[in-house]
């Protein structure tokens, strides 16, 4: 389980704004800490953005579902630990 | 005036501070905080800077910058290893706000239009650091 975590939030600007993208990235924040990921850094893009530069591929990105699989006991075992310390 | 956008260091604005400093077109930067600078020049109006660190700087990172600073001359992202995206610069270009590298912005502080700015390599085209 790492103590630093990139992502990167692809949105759709046709039923995201980039005001919204913004609130999405705070919220991966918040939860990041709650889960005791203290670094959580999150770069948005439009879709059109990621296609244009090639984002996933250049920096070899998995999907948040694949990566939370594989994470799942540690995860788990975290937000059991934060609620017992904030019942 | 929420800060949302990768957080530079202390050691970063440390750095940031010191090198603009020394440039020849500024007379003195002042830290207006939340990572907001004014950079007062020889001979030209104030540039206010909105530093980050951010990966690569989309265009939600420009339309945010923008509309919590509306006085806003750049964006810039401190590290070498960072950039943007192309929908940012020129978003940013369309609006006056540059949207930089930290070495950019020290050749923007030379000009008026310090938002339209564009390195040149020795061939004379022009050097962006989009991503990808």
């Amino acid at each position: 389980m790492p103590n630093d975590l990139d992502l990167v939030f692809i949105y759709d600007d046709c039923v995201c704004s980039p005001q919204d993208a913004i609130t999405v990235r705070q919220a991966l924040k918040e939860c990041g800490a709650r889960l005791g990921i203290p670094a959580i850094h999150v770069v948005l893009l439009s879709e059109a953005e990621s296609v244009q530069c090639g984002f996933i591929e250049s920096v070899g990105a998995v999907p948040l579902k694949i990566w939370i699989n594989e994470h799942r006991d540690d995860l788990l075992r975290r937000l059991i630990e934060e609620a017992e310390k904030n019942p | 005036m929420p800060n949302n956008s990768g957080i530079p260091s202390w050691k970063s604005i440390q750095f940031f501070e010191n090198a603009i400093a020394t440039h020849n077109a500024v007379e003195s930067v002042t830290n207006r905080g939340e990572n907001v600078f004014i950079i007062n020049r020889k001979g030209h109006a104030p540039v206010v800077v909105y530093l980050t660190d951010v990966y690569t700087v989309g265009i939600a990172d420009v339309i945010d910058a923008m509309t919590r600073i509306p006085d806003l001359g750049c964006v810039v992202t401190i590290s070498n290893w960072n950039g943007y995206t192309q929908a940012a610069k020129d978003h940013g270009v369309q609006n006056h706000v540059g949207v930089f590298l930290f070495a950019e912005l020290m050749g923007a502080l030379n000009r008026d239009d310090f938002w339209a700015y564009v390195k040149h390599d020795d061939d004379g085209n022009p050097v962006y650091h989009y991503r990808g």
